[in-house]
């Protein structure tokens, strides 16, 4: 028995040392493209996934004293930081007591953090959905497309800020990245009291960062080589990123390629209702654990590229020599759409060729 | 190459990601058999080169496309060869491969022969394909030299302009796939595809299990869900490894992102210019990262040689005029490629 329990306590303490002592930040990325939240509308609201995330959030905030989460909702309109909002006071402390009824980030029964992510993520959101609805005429429907290339994007320079420029603070901007958490009136106090987040930074170890995209958008019209940027730099700066696909399409390929080419993990849920489990399990263990764990990712990959001509996922494409600019058909021009080259004559025709049906063989045959 | 074996670390492949973690093994693996010992074998590995390249960008009808290098790091004033150097040397120049060498010691004459004849220069002439280094630094700038791809040589030049215009190649984008075994939680509610399962082995997180662990799973590699491939649009043959050519149907097979590595030459984001210093600015806050801006103030002689009055610390992409603060102006631009602010309102 004692040697049972030993081993328990003597485990997670020396791995954890070794690996994860680091604080680590969790940037979420969700979706709110109003067509496939309303092709889930049976399933599940907007309202349930983001109590879900919230769950999540609290969970990564509570395993590590200087965690860090953000979180961004990327609609058709542009994307969002929900939070943290640097607009916003996350130090709603005792300086008006009573007044402060209607946004009061300190809750008796509940840990500050999770408090503040909680109520910061949902007004931010409701407001935003508000937003979003009010402006709802000709700007949506002129362009559907996703933003997710732009909440990525987003996503990508705010880790960078927390990844490098946290390490080497320096005094100006020790101030504003403070202030920036919480925005206190004086930048001394703000760097004595500043929530868990800024103390973290002043620390010279490394952050480990994840992107956790949850989108319930079917269509493949994302910008491809925004997307192909995105991957790049996260591959570059070696952090993950991790999909969950709602919806009925099983495999997007926009959004199966950055999972894959970050070490991500990628799941498509049929069933979202189940969702906190999901998180919990494939989606809570850092990068940094996952060579160690058997985790469930998808087996088939679709590296499917996108042609630059119609915008339409290709299997089998034509590919410029010069310039690499992947094409579903020849231009009747033949010339390269993107670097106006010529093409070879020869080379098209061989390509563009009927199979043609050998005679001689036959007669070889009848013989 | 070591005890006059050529060793292969890393197969070619055209993932740089795949080579660096080759060699961080090697690195990270001491008293393995990579442990340098006993002498070189400068034709040994020079035709163990010579058939990885033959044989993996192959003797098709693109042949011509290919330029195809050899790195030599050579640190010996000797090699100790099983048979005429000089014919591998002859082999190499009739496969169009052009080597490189880079010498840690001293210069070496056959080294000296080898760089001349596959890069067709005149006989015993110093050339820069062969250097020999004097410090660190100066390694670090031969090795960097061997970065920029060859020039067109006369032949290949000719055989361009004969050609009218640019070839079009058709390529394959193929599906990743790898063998899994299902496991449904639960009823149908959601079923979870598992990768097959690895045997996983407890570690005591001391540094000796953690090594077993390692090893155990390279060699389960071979025949457990790590064994991942790719299938041919086209023929759906599979293959391991990309880029490559369909063994089957003769289709180039590629990964996307292979292609679009380059695309940010082809779209390149224009840069940002700084805003102008005023007393007041329309952006609190930098629209990637959320940092705070500082605010505007009015220039007086009090405020003079503040940071404030210096710069408006505003980068504004001309586009979709939003501000950026200075560091996300070198990330977008040097490492990112896209601007947020476009991304989100185009």
């Amino acid at each position: 028995m004692e040697a049972i329990s030993e081993r328990v306590f003597t485990e997670p303490t020396s791995s954890s040392e070794a690996i994860s002592d680091e604080p680590s930040l969790l940037t979420i990325i969700l979706d709110i493209s109003p067509l496939g939240w309303y092709k889930l509308r049976d399933l599940m609201t907007l309202e349930e996934m983001t109590k879900n995330l919230l769950v999540f959030l609290n969970a990564h905030l509570a395993l590590n004293n200087s965690n860090q989460v953000a979180f961004i909702a990327s609609s058709p309109k542009g994307s969002r930081f929900l939070y943290p909002n640097p607009a916003k006071s996350y130090q709603e402390v005792k300086v008006s007591d009573g007044a402060t009824s209607a946004r009061d980030f300190v809750n008796k029964g509940m840990y500050r953090q999770f408090r503040i992510v909680d109520k910061a993520v949902l007004e931010e959101l409701n407001e935003f959905l508000n937003e979003i609805n009010k402006d709802q005429d000709d700007t949506m429907l002129a362009d559907p497309a996703s933003k997710l290339s732009g909440a990525l994007s987003m996503a990508l320079t705010y880790t960078n800020r927390m990844l490098t420029l946290d390490q080497s603070i320096t005094t100006t901007t020790a101030s504003a990245i403070a202030s920036t958490t919480s925005s206190s009136a004086s930048a001394a106090s703000s760097t004595a009291t500043g929530a868990g987040g800024a103390s973290s930074g002043s620390s010279s170890t490394s952050m480990k960062s994840r992107i956790l995209v949850v989108s319930a958008n079917d269509d493949n019209d994302v910008k491809y080589i925004p997307i192909m940027n995105t991957i790049f730099a996260a591959q570059k700066m070696k952090l993950s990123i991790d999909i969950i696909k709602l919806g009925d399409e099983e495999n997007s390929s926009y959004l199966q390629q950055p999972s894959d080419a970050t070490n991500g993990i990628y799941l498509h849920l049929t069933d979202p209702r189940g969702i906190i489990q999901v998180l919990s399990t494939a989606y809570f263990i850092e990068p940094s654990l996952r060579p160690f764990i058997i985790l469930p990712t998808n087996s088939n990959v679709n590296y499917r590229a996108s042609c630059f001509i119609t915008g339409k996922a290709v299997d089998v494409g034509y590919v410029c020599s010069v310039c690499l600019c992947i094409m579903s058909i020849i231009p009747d021009s033949k010339k390269c759409p993107t670097c106006n080259s010529q093409f070879d004559e020869r080379i098209i025709h061989q390509l563009t060729k009927e199979p043609e049906v050998v005679k001689k063989k036959r007669k070889i045959d009848s013989k | 190459m070591r005890n006059g074996v050529a060793n292969l670390v890393s197969e070619v492949s055209g993932s740089p990601q795949y080579h660096l973690d080759k060699i961080r093994q090697l690195k990270a693996r001491q008293h393995n058999k990579f442990e340098p010992k006993g002498d070189p074998s400068l034709q040994n590995s020079l035709e163990m080169a010579r058939s990885l390249l033959k044989y993996n960008f192959g003797s098709n009808a693109n042949n011509t496309k290919n330029s195809k290098e050899i790195l030599v790091i050579f640190g010996a004033l000797f090699t100790s060869d099983p048979g005429d150097i000089h014919k591998t040397i002859g082999n190499l120049v009739k496969d169009d491969i052009k080597v490189k060498v880079i010498g840690l010691s001293a210069q070496v004459a056959i080294c000296q022969e080898l760089v001349n004849r596959t890069n067709r220069e005149e006989k015993n002439t110093s050339s820069k394909n062969y250097g020999v280094i004097m410090n660190e630094s100066h390694f670090k700038e031969l090795l960097m030299d061997c970065v920029t791809p060859l020039p067109l040589t006369e032949q290949e030049k000719e055989f361009e302009e004969s050609n009218h215009g640019v070839p079009v190649i058709k390529m394959g984008f193929p599906t990743k796939i790898q063998p899994t075994g299902n496991s449904s939680i639960g009823n149908t509610d959601f079923t979870i595809e598992f990768p097959q399962l690895n045997a996983s082995f407890p570690t005591a997180g001391s540094d000796d299990s953690s090594d077993v662990v390692q090893i155990n799973h390279n060699m389960g590699a071979t025949t457990t869900g790590v064994a991942v491939g790719y299938q041919c649009p086209q023929c759906k043959s599979k293959v391991c490894n990309l880029p490559t050519i369909c063994p089957v149907c003769g289709l180039m097979l590629i990964l996307s992102t292979h292609l679009a590595r380059s695309y940010h030459h082809l779209v390149p984001l224009r840069p940002y210019k700084e805003v102008p210093i005023s007393s007041t600015y329309e952006s609190q806050f930098c629209f990637g990262c959320q940092l705070q801006f500082p605010k505007g103030v009015r220039t007086t002689s009090k405020s003079k040689g503040k940071l404030e009055s210096m710069t408006s610390s505003r980068y504004r992409c001309m586009k979709c005029s939003k501000d950026f603060c200075i560091n996300c102006d070198v990330f977008v631009h040097e490492v990112l490629h896209n601007c947020p602010g476009c991304e989100n309102s185009k």
